[in-house]
């Protein structure tokens, strides 16, 4: 008896809930009334703020942030940035916008701009957006899911209503310094990433790290007594870290501070405070009469630091002399500083040796009828006679990962050489190896090692399979 | 709230919200019934694709240049105009860089069933970048000579001239354009089907100034093998070019002749 008065009782709460639903949908207006009432109501939202809305943007965790103010009016938001990439065109713009209603209300960035750009890095696989879910309204701010990350872990924006003075809070001129460094880094066939050292001027050691000012992610590769790998006494540690960074007050801070031991003393990056940029740095050509980029700072507890542009790279530290074999490579995969084939139409290989089908880098080759160090072309006429045509250089050694490479005039060449071969050779390893001076890096490949070659002086690269 | 409700939302993807727009409306939708759409929405690739639209800025150089390169040489010829109008898409759309699928690929152009044509990398627009210029003739010219055979169906017996040589969808890319040539296809993509065979038949027709030199005029003093094949492919060439261009001229009444002859007199500027 208490059972049914039980099952009684929640029957008429059930019957009262649905009654109460009901009522409320027939009390509500028409769908579309409710979807232009909520697409109103945020884009009031948006366009409220007197100043606009301020945004650090993380587009995925490994990467940094960026800083943006968004100001909205009724077609337009006003953008600025602190990206300096493509000579600061997302510092300040203005595109389209507007809101959409699919499975929630979405903000839509409509034409190219700073969103659309990162969007677009690592062909378009970065985890930047410019398609925002509206999630909610948290105090003042405004809440954004990103639509299409692919996956689970969708980045978020909050939209905070900016003061007045936010706009002071910029770093641009850091972000375009530090883009500067980006003019000598290998890129055929990768995206640029440069890389610097940081000299310590007050402990004497130095950090070596790439920096990637587009997802603004530093990656530190080894830590040094010195500044040089030619110093006999040289001494390092590996580092294995990688953290992103924000811009702010005239501050780089790293995300994840790096923490090292060299020399029995423990050393703390968070931040470094920039004070001058110059192009009064060393240059990485020995030919060059220019001078590059030299950032200085300060590091809090470390002192004064100066950086400068290199391109050591670790794992081209294993481009070492091979007894066994040769070095080379299908000769399309030599380009100029346009990352341009010299076999396609038109380069200097396609030119001076059309039948070249490999390049080969002799490097302590052991033979008793071939040089042990030389570089130059296999040639194939198509009819099956192939040819072997070199030019030695001098003896040399890896050191870090720079190899210098001194062309003599010795030949060597296992067919009948035509009239112009020699020169031909001549001019094109000249070029090659234009101030003697190249730097190996690792290309990651599937079942291969392969390196690149570098040249600071002209931008040449050469892939080199091992 | 009444008042609140009738602030105007602007602002679907379509209204005419700026100069711009105006001119697209009055230059292209009223008058040849072709929406040109500059504005992001996602409806206009599938889930696996990533795209971005153009920059604001480059959106009426890129309708310049479409109507110099696409509409000005059709319509300037015998029975050009009135076949454009009558076949021309619905929609244009204009992307700003390449569409990338996941899988790693990249398209460079699409066109869906005669309604819909997709210029990419419009953020890269250079008249005098050669390489792009010809890679956006290319698309257009193509998507557009598919209309052709959407609704026209293919010329007789076109399929036939080649048989062979056709790859299929997942393999035309493992060929190089020697190899292409030598089976009678004037690229890799050609090979893929003969649908697509056609339409890049007519595309290289319509922009490539060394058409005859690379694809009909047979190497003269061939003594290897390799000159021979390619020989032969270009007698495959000829044949599949003539029916076509007759197929063309029987169908819409265009002689793709004098399309090609204002278009390059257009890439001589």
């Amino acid at each position: 008896m208490r059972s049914g008065k039980i099952n009684i009782w929640i029957l008429f709460t059930m019957l009262s809930l649905f009654a109460c639903t009901k009522d409320k949908e027939a009390m509500l207006p028409p769908v579309e009334e409710r979807v232009t009432e909520a697409i109103t109501n945020l884009r009031t939202e948006l366009t409220q703020p007197t100043h606009g809305w301020k945004l650090e943007y993380q587009p995925t965790n490994q990467s940094g942030v960026f800083f943006m103010i968004l100001e909205f009016d009724e077609d337009e938001v006003h953008i600025q940035s602190d990206l300096a990439e493509n000579n600061g065109e997302f510092f300040d713009h203005t595109i389209p916008w507007r809101i959409d209603n699919a499975l929630s209300l979405e903000l839509i960035f409509e034409t190219y701009g700073v969103f659309h750009y990162l969007f677009e890095q690592d062909g378009a696989t970065f985890g930047a957006e410019f398609e925002w879910a509206f999630v909610e309204k948290e105090g003042d701010n405004l809440v954004f899911r990103s639509i299409s990350d692919f996956n689970f872990d969708r980045s978020t924006i909050t939209l905070e209503p900016a003061a007045a003075d936010d706009d002071e809070l910029f770093a641009r001129d850091i972000a375009a310094n530090l883009s500067a460094f980006s003019t000598v880094s290998p890129k055929a066939l990768e995206t640029p990433v440069p890389k610097q050292q940081i000299i310590f001027e007050d402990s004497d050691i130095s950090v070596w790290w790439s920096l990637d000012p587009t997802k603004r992610i530093i990656t530190s590769i080894l830590a040094g007594t010195g500044s040089d790998f030619e110093d006999p006494d040289f001494s390092a540690v590996i580092l294995e870290h990688n953290s992103g960074y924000i811009l702010q007050n005239g501050r780089l801070v790293l995300l994840e501070p790096l923490e090292f031991v060299l020399g029995g003393r423990r050393y703390t990056i968070d931040e470094i405070a920039f004070s001058e940029f110059s192009n009064t740095g060393p240059s990485l050509c020995t030919l060059s009469s220019s001078n590059g980029p030299l950032y200085t700072g300060f590091i809090s507890g470390l002192g004064s630091i100066s950086m400068v542009s290199s391109l050591f790279d670790l794992e081209g530290t294993g481009f070492q002399p091979i007894a066994e074999f040769p070095y080379s490579v299908n000769s399309f995969f030599i380009f100029d500083e346009s990352t341009r084939s010299l076999s396609e139409e038109g380069g200097i290989l396609a030119e001076k040796f059309p039948d070249a089908v490999a390049f080969i880098f002799y490097y302590g080759f052991e033979s008793e009828t071939q040089p042990a160090n030389a570089v130059g072309f296999l040639l194939d006429d198509g009819n099956g006679n192939t040819d072997i045509f070199l030019r030695e250089f001098n003896p040399t050694t890896t050191v870090g990962n720079k190899i210098n490479v001194v062309l003599n005039n010795t030949y060597y060449h296992t067919g009948t050489p035509g009239p112009d071969d020699q020169t031909n050779l001549e001019e094109i390893t000249n070029l090659l190896f234009e101030g003697g001076d190249v730097y190996a890096s690792d290309f990651p490949v599937e079942g291969l090692v392969v390196f690149k070659l570098f040249n600071p002086c002209n931008q040449y690269e050469i892939f080199l399979v091992q | 709230m009444e008042d609140e409700l009738n602030v105007p939302v602007n602002q679907g993807p379509d209204a005419l919200r700026n100069e711009l727009d105006r001119y697209i409306d009055q230059n292209f939708i009223q008058e040849y019934g072709m929406a040109i759409l500059y504005r992001y929405v996602d409806r206009y690739v599938s889930p696996t694709q990533r795209v971005t639209p153009p920059r604001l800025e480059v959106v009426k150089p890129m309708l310049d240049f479409i109507e110099d390169f696409w509409i000005d040489p059709y319509i300037s010829v015998n029975n050009g105009e009135d076949f454009f109008r009558k076949h021309v898409p619905a929609e244009i759309i204009l992307l700003g860089g390449l569409i990338y699928n996941d899988d790693g690929t990249v398209i460079l152009g699409t066109a869906d069933a005669g309604a819909q044509i997709t210029f990419t990398d419009v953020n890269s627009i250079d008249r005098d970048d050669n390489a792009w210029v010809l890679q956006q003739l290319q698309t257009v010219y193509h998507e557009f000579a598919h209309i052709v055979h959407q609704k026209y169906k293919l010329p007789n017996a076109f399929e036939t001239i080649s048989p062979q040589g056709y790859t299929g969808a997942g393999a035309w890319f493992i060929l190089s354009f020697e190899e292409a040539l030598q089976r009678g296809f004037v690229s890799p993509y050609a090979t893929s089907s003969p649908n697509e065979d056609f339409a890049e038949t007519v595309a290289y027709f319509l922009f490539d100034k060394n058409f005859n030199e690379n694809y009909i005029d047979l190497e003269t003093n061939c003594n290897t093998p390799e000159c021979e094949m390619r020989n032969e492919g270009r007698v495959l060439i000829t044949q599949k070019l003539n029916s076509i261009l007759a197929h063309y001229e029987r169908v819409t009444g265009v002689k793709l002749e004098d399309v090609r002859e204002q278009v390059l007199s257009k890439l001589q500027e």
